[in-house]
């Protein structure tokens, strides 16, 4: 019976593949490029306009000088947590860019398309923004002798919410309105963070900012999660 | 290779139906979109890139609806749209890269087609130069090329030849019918002669319907007999066209040779043999203008 099997499976001549299918399998080949997710994310990179990662990086270097100058770590507390949401605005002039170039029914006709293009390039922000502000952070922390974790919760609170807040703007904002509700929420944040400065910098408010942070990270999912639903409202005809 | 069937394909904006019912599949080959202004062929085109959503019928690629394949299909897709955007700080040659990167392939890939394409399309030696100093006819044909870069099987135009003078247009049509081979290539115009030549199937939209679609000999066998030429004088030329459509009128030594379209001829008149531009005349004559 095996050899009977052997005899078999070794005269056995599989089919040739059928022409038709052969020929249409090459051409679906020869039109799939290979350009990976991955590969799709770091190709993004280089698209972004290096005039916006030169602004952040004046912004960290202005804020890593003046949390030297300051008075007190009130004033560090203050300086960093309403000054670093600007990196956000910084970003948003690279997305405005972006939807203002007219490319919308090319980029909306291509493998990866404009909803794909704006997740990669908020991705690639929101990685960048997050190691600037742990950056910044670190730098308050070294001028104070403070404990990092402590100017880290000072400096993400407002800046999650901000990011939350600009998340809600892509999905319901124009273009032309973006750029301008970026600054309002940047100024409000300030303006808050300024009036109630004497309270809520107190050690034994650590708390609420704890739950502030908590509450502004869901917050930030909560927007993530409509703006992939929806999309943003810019990368439609 | 894959067919693209369109299914009682419709789309409505507000009370206007711009697409109506349209089914057809489209093998192998050029097809020339023919129609008025606001016929429905952008509409139609930007529907089978996946940039609007029908409101009725659908749009199979083999047997897979488009919008299920999503990018995998949109990866074998070439649109050129009628007034596409750039970002007015790119060169072309970053244009063109960064349409690469959106389509998918990869930098050696680009590095590869981008100036073989830049050739085809007469713009190798303006690579390097923004695309903001581009003339009209320039950046239609960088157009073009960002079009074909990823070697796509479906090829959707629209409007490719505006802008383009004589020589890039015959240019064009040649590129076109070269690269239609295997593949399936659907361009719009209201210019006749930009498809008579390269389509090899003509299909003529109105009103969000499909008209009529056959080969330009189909087509114009289908005029026999409504074609005619007449001569006669100045002030009866000026007569016939308020009562007859007038294709042509040639001011020779004698008068006026007027070439009409009508099945109902004015005596004396001749039969003439018909070209795609009278069959585009006999149905669009009374839109033109709107």
């Amino acid at each position: 019976m095996k050899q009977t099997l052997r005899n078999v499976l070794n005269t056995y001549q599989p089919p040739a593949p059928e022409p038709s299918a052969k020929a249409a399998l090459l051409a679906a080949r020869r039109t799939l490029p290979g350009l990976s997710p991955a590969g799709f994310l770091w190709t993004q990179l280089g698209f972004i306009h290096p005039r916006m990662w030169a602004a952040q990086g004046m912004l960290l270097a202005a804020l890593g000088m003046l949390v030297y100058r300051m008075p007190g770590a009130e004033s560090v507390y203050l300086l960093l947590g309403s000054l670093l949401p600007l990196l956000l605005v910084i970003n948003i002039t690279d997305l405005v860019r972006v939807y203002n170039g007219g490319m919308l029914e090319l980029e909306l006709a291509t493998r990866y398309n404009l909803p794909q293009v704006c997740a990669a390039r908020l991705l690639l922000f929101g990685l960048v923004d997050f190691a600037l502000l742990g950056v910044a952070a670190a730098l308050g922390a070294a001028a104070l002798r403070a404990q990092l974790l402590t100017l880290l919760l000072y400096c993400l609170t407002p800046f999650t919410l901000m990011c939350a807040g600009c998340l809600a703007a892509l999905r319901l904002l124009r273009p032309d309105q973006l750029l301008l509700a970026a600054v309002l929420l940047t100024v409000a944040t300030g303006a808050i963070l300024t009036v109630a400065r004497r309270p809520l910098y107190l050690p034994q408010h650590r708390p609420f900012w704890m739950a502030a942070l908590a509450v502004a990270l869901v917050l930030l999912v909560w927007q993530s999660l409509a703006l992939q639903r929806k999309g943003v409202s810019s990368c439609k005809l | 290779m894959q067919t693209v069937t369109l299914d009682h394909l419709t789309k409505r904006y507000g009370g206007r139906t711009a697409v109506n019912e349209i089914s057809l599949t489209l093998g192998e080959g050029v097809y020339g979109l023919l129609g008025a202004n606001g016929a429905g062929k952008t509409t139609l085109m930007r529907m089978l890139c996946g940039i609007l959503e029908p409101d009725g019928g659908r749009i199979l690629y083999g047997s897979s609806d488009i919008a299920r394949l999503g990018e995998d299909y949109r990866a074998m897709l070439g649109y050129l749209p009628q007034d596409f955007g750039y970002y007015p700080d790119f060169t072309a040659l970053e244009f063109l890269r960064y349409m690469a990167c959106l389509k998918g392939l990869t930098r050696t890939e680009a590095d590869h087609r981008i100036p073989a394409l830049l050739g085809q399309v007469g713009l190798a030696g303006v690579g390097k130069k923004k695309i903001r100093a581009y003339s009209g006819g320039m950046k239609q044909r960088l157009g073009i090329a960002q079009a074909m870069l990823n070697d796509p099987s479906l090829l959707v135009l629209d409007e490719p030849t505006a802008g383009l003078d004589p020589k890039e247009r015959v240019r064009f049509r040649n590129l076109i019918a070269d690269y239609a081979k295997g593949r399936t290539v659907l361009l719009s115009t209201h210019i006749v002669s930009d498809v008579e030549y390269i389509a090899d199937e003509i299909l003529l939209m109105k009103q969000g319907r499909l008209l009529q679609r056959g080969t330009v000999e189909q087509l114009t066998a289908a005029a026999a007999g409504q074609v005619w030429t007449l001569c006669t004088d100045e002030a009866t030329a000026v007569g016939l066209e308020r009562v007859y459509t007038v294709a042509n009128l040639h001011h020779t030594a004698g008068g006026v040779e007027a070439r009409l379209i009508t099945s109902d001829p004015p005596a004396g008149a001749k039969a003439a043999e018909p070209t795609l531009e009278d069959v585009y005349l006999a149905h669009f004559a009374d839109e033109e203008g709107q």
